[in-house]
């Protein structure tokens, strides 16, 4: 599978088993709904900020939307609300990437120590 | 749900296991501190959520509104420890103000009536107002309660009904010129006033010495370790501290 074909997949994937709908995901991203509907459909491709915003929301590293054999992290807080606001999303990324952070700086403790 | 008794039995096991006695009021902030694998955001959020917290492996993260009163923010810690200790198997809660999902809005019940047992447990409570309050509880009672504990305005009162202290008809009453009349009455008012805005942005714990971990041992680049601590709101470790008036040691002390 092309990078960008992949990156729409996946995208895809974490965004519906976190119960997320395009139209949040648009506000969040802040840009059009229609835009998200063709990205996962790989007629468009996302600008790595986007991407990057994406991966944060959903705790993953944006590696994970670019190559196949990066593993999948699943998302740490349930996003399954619908009640959920674009500035509430803000938050969860932010505490997502937090966690994503905390824990490549881990990995990367434990691998020198070996 | 889970009986009251057994909610704020439960309170004072965690906070026995944070070598606090079950009658003391307790800096709940502190205590968060010293959790090893806890690592604390205070970030301002919109006026529905209290607070989050979420599991990832060993770690454990709380995020608290910071953007809300100091007694709010320490019923938000409380109330998140709760999540972290009791409530197995939960990954991550983002704390909504009319949360519709029903297992969620137990989750949340329980956890408030955690935090409040944590901040203030029964018998505590029943011993200070007996010790230190009028009979039939005022509006100085409540302040004096509320300081002591460190509660909220709503929380207190909540709690006071709901101990049939108050009746709702008095606690009505009481709901108003909260700063004003415990200036009046001789107390600070931080309780009940959002924190000073260079302290609503901040993360604690263990991030932050894992962080320093990888630098002491030169495993990340200057710039990467800065990123990591831009990320979690700490430009005050990349761009300096503002070290005045910072303790010094005093050479001559005689102890």
């Amino acid at each position: 599978m092309t990078g960008a074909a992949l990156a729409g997949k996946r995208f895809k994937e974490l965004r519906e088993s976190s119960g997320v709908t395009q139209a949040q995901m648009a506000q969040y991203l802040g840009i059009d709904q229609s835009y998200i509907s063709k990205f996962e459909k790989n007629e468009r491709q996302f600008g790595t900020d986007t991407l990057q915003k994406a991966a944060d929301l959903f705790g993953t590293t944006l590696d994970y939307f670019l190559t196949e054999n990066v593993e999948y992290n699943k998302p740490l807080i349930a996003l399954r609300a619908s009640s959920l606001t674009a500035e509430d999303l803000e938050i969860i990324a932010m505490m997502n990437k937090l966690a994503s952070n905390l824990r490549s700086m881990e990995q990367l403790l434990e691998s020198k120590a070996l | 749900m889970k009986e009251k008794i057994q909610i704020n039995a439960e309170a004072i096991e965690l906070r026995n296991f944070f070598a606090e006695d079950c009658k003391s009021p307790v800096e709940v902030f502190s205590l968060l501190k010293t959790v090893e694998e806890l690592t604390v955001v205070f970030y301002p959020m919109s006026e529905r959520i209290s607070g989050l917290c979420l599991v990832d492996n060993k770690n454990k993260f709380i995020g608290i509104n910071s953007s809300q009163t100091l007694g709010r923010q320490r019923f938000t810690a409380a109330h998140e420890l709760c999540h972290l200790y009791y409530h197995e198997n939960l990954p991550g809660m983002v704390c909504i103000k009319g949360e519709n999902d029903k297992k969620k809005k137990l989750f949340e019940k329980e956890a408030n009536i955690f935090a409040s047992f944590f901040l203030a447990p029964y018998e505590a409570l029943n011993s200070f107002i007996k010790k230190k309050c009028n009979k039939k509880l005022e509006v100085e009672d409540v302040i004096k309660i509320e300081q002591y504990f460190g509660l909220s305005r709503q929380a207190t009162l909540w709690r006071l009904i709901d101990d049939e202290y108050l009746t709702l008809i008095k606690a009505e009453t009481m709901r108003n010129n909260i700063a004003l009349l415990a200036r009046r009455y001789g107390y600070s008012t931080d309780l009940y006033f959002p924190t000073s805005e260079e302290k609503q942005y901040i993360t604690y714990g263990k991030y932050l010495k894992i962080a320093e971990k990888l630098k002491k041992k030169n495993l990340v680049s200057r710039g990467k370790y800065e990123e990591l601590l831009l990320d979690a709101f700490r430009s005050d470790i990349v761009y300096g501290l503002d070290v005045a008036g910072e303790e010094q040691y005093d050479e001559k002390a005689v102890f």
